[in-house]
């Protein structure tokens, strides 16, 4: 179960990092938040030992230095991590974005909605999968 | 004694008493008959010799006359040798009804057939002009070899390219071997060869490599004499100006094609970085409304509400941009059979359809070639349309299609306010929303994009639409 688990997010932007983290705090989501500016950021997470290895990774795609489908070519190659659920979070609503993503077996897609009411709607839902689902 | 005609004395002598033989008038008459007899004598001799002298002469004339006839019918042969040479075949009438042997009738055919191939050499006369007239009125440069690769044909394109080249002023018959240097002959040897096996091709040359190049198109086809090739023509054309500007037009499509690449990834980056900034600005506002509240008097709770619905605004009017900046043209490979029913079913569901209005399909749409993703945005925008501006009670929006031709035809018809005409062409143009912002939330893209992924396909759009009673848009794709 991920209910133990950090959540890993991988965002860039400052307001969207604190319209999650205001989210958990709504939804009363206790697991840790570890967050990462970037993919980079985000490899040094993961591959630190004194860190817990997290349930579930939030994506964004647009950032700095490695983007989101550079991230997960990289995590895929990875037999430890390839089977932690990614769920991409972005601005994109481009098809070639939602295919390549997919392609690199992510296990959701969301679009960021301008509204917050709307995007802890979202936050909800990916809840209640990780509520439910279980993990390798 | 009177002597008588000598056979008259040998009958006095045996038949004449000698009384009666030296009677005296018995003998006047005696003298009369042998002058008689001598008489007769004459005749009979002039006779004699007479026919003697004609059958001579008649032998003699006879035979000139065979002999004549024998002429005569050498030249009556040669005059029906000469007929027939003379393409008789060409002209079976000419000989009918002419008595072989009639010279007359003969003479005035050969007559008649002279004229003719006076008349025909005329002609051949005008049509060589005619042909030289089209060989030299031309850009190309044309030379034709027989089989023996000897020039039969140049124009003076020809003759000033050869001078100019090899320095050599062709007459025709001349070998090409001798006007083209080894080298080079030996390439085009091997053309003509290709040419002189029945082959019709067609190469580009490249001649001044070195300093300004010139291309020519070269044409190579063999001349058919019946089933025999008995040459080869060749055309070249000087199409330097023609690869120029195919170079130029090549670069210009490349640089368009980069521009257009970057112009996608300028709009695709724009989009997000304009979007992550306003979300911010939208989700911070929306978190100080809810958790100062109290604070707030109504004027600026006013004021953050609409603040809010400007964010929302923008930011759908950067999402419209986006995708009409995204829809590329048509790509082969995304090409599949679609399920229309299924893709408006979808539509439909995630337009949340207010429940004073109703979607129906008129009859079970059909499967066709198209792009799922266009066919879905197309419908999307056009019932979208309908939804927002419904001004009825009880709106109605229908869906059906046709069969037109080729093309499936989709009619999507509401019972809203209606379009006026005059606006008919102006609501597919982007940014042209027909009421003010404040009063509908529409970024004015939508019916745009719909206009611009038909028209991709080869497909159209259009309105028909009563003021008041409401619109219907037709429209279809043409994959």
């Amino acid at each position: 179960m991920i209910l133990n688990k950090p959540i890993l997010l991988i965002e860039d932007d400052l307001v969207d990092q604190m319209t999650v983290k205001r989210a958990f705090k709504e939804l009363k989501v206790i697991n840790e938040l570890q967050i990462a500016n970037d993919g980079e950021e985000a490899l040094e997470i993961l591959r630190d030992d004194s860190k817990d290895i997290p349930g579930i990774i939030l994506l964004d795609l647009n950032m700095p230095k490695m983007n989101g489908i550079e991230f997960l070519q990289e995590v895929k190659k990875d037999q430890t991590f390839k089977t932690i659920p990614v769920i991409v979070l972005t601005t994109s609503k481009h098809e070639k974005d939602k295919v390549e993503t997919f392609n690199l077996g992510v296990s959701g897609y969301m679009v960021k909605p301008v509204d917050y009411e709307q995007f802890l709607e979202i936050m909800k839902s990916i809840r209640e999968y990780w509520s439910f689902s279980e993990t390798v | 004694m009177t002597s008588y005609h000598k056979i008259l004395q040998r009958q006095i002598n045996k038949y004449l008493k000698n009384d009666l033989k030296t009677c005296p008038r018995l003998s006047e008459f005696l003298q009369a008959v042998s002058s008689t007899y001598e008489h007769y004598e004459k005749d009979r001799q002039l006779l004699e010799r007479s026919m003697n002298l004609s059958s001579k002469e008649l032998y003699c004339t006879n035979e000139k006359l065979r002999e004549d006839h024998q002429k005569q019918k050498v030249v009556l042969d040669k005059l029906k040798e000469a007929i027939s040479e003379l393409n008789i075949e060409e002209n079976p009438h000419l000989t009918t009804g002419v008595d072989e042997n009639d010279l007359v009738a003969m003479v005035d055919l050969l007559q008649e057939k002279i004229h003719m191939t006076k008349e025909f050499e005329e002609e051949l006369r005008v049509s060589g002009l005619k042909f030289q007239a089209i060989v030299e009125n031309t850009a190309d440069i044309i030379w034709s070899v027989d089989e023996h690769l000897r020039l039969s044909i140049f124009n003076s394109f020809y003759r000033k390219n050869t001078i100019a080249k090899h320095n050599i002023d062709p007459v025709l018959g001349d070998k090409l071997s001798n006007i083209i240097p080894p080298k080079e002959y030996k390439e085009l040897e091997d053309l003509l060869k290709r040419a002189i096996n029945g082959e019709r091709f067609i190469i580009e040359e490249v001649h001044n490599k070195n300093s300004q190049p010139l291309y020519f198109e070269t044409s190579f086809n063999p001349i058919r004499d019946e089933h025999k090739i008995t040459g080869i023509s060749v055309f070249s054309r000087d199409i330097t100006f023609r690869k120029e500007d195919e170079k130029r037009k090549n670069e210009l499509l490349r640089d368009l094609q980069s521009a257009n690449e970057e112009l996608e990834q300028i709009a695709y980056i724009t989009s997000h970085d304009l979007k992550t900034p306003l979300r911010s600005i939208g989700s911070i506002a929306s978190w100080i409304k809810s958790d100062y509240q109290h604070l707030f008097d109504d004027l600026s709770k006013e004021q953050i509400d609409i603040l809010i619905s400007r964010v929302d605004r923008l930011y759908n009017l950067i999402d419209g941009i986006s995708l009409y900046m995204s829809l590329s043209s048509v790509d082969e490979e995304e090409r599949e059979i679609v399920d229309f029913g299924q893709i408006i079913s979808k539509v439909i569901n995630t337009l949340n359809v207010p429940a004073h209005i109703s979607v129906e399909i008129v009859k079970s749409l059909p499967k066709a070639a198209g792009i799922k993703t266009h066919i879905y945005l197309v419908f999307e925008q056009v019932i979208k349309n309908a939804i927002l501006f419904m001004d009825k009670k009880q709106g109605r929006i229908s869906i059906d299609f046709r069969q037109k031709e080729n093309d499936l035809e989709f009619i999507v018809a509401d019972n809203g306010p209606g379009i006026d005409q005059k606006y008919h062409q102006k609501i597919f143009k982007i940014f042209q929303a027909l009421n003010a912002r404040d009063q509908m939330e529409t970024n004015g893209i939508g019916l745009a994009i719909a206009k611009k992924i038909v028209k991709m396909t080869g497909g159209d759009i259009n309105i028909e639409s009563t003021p008041g009673e409401g619109s219907t848009f037709i429209f279809n794709f043409n994959y």
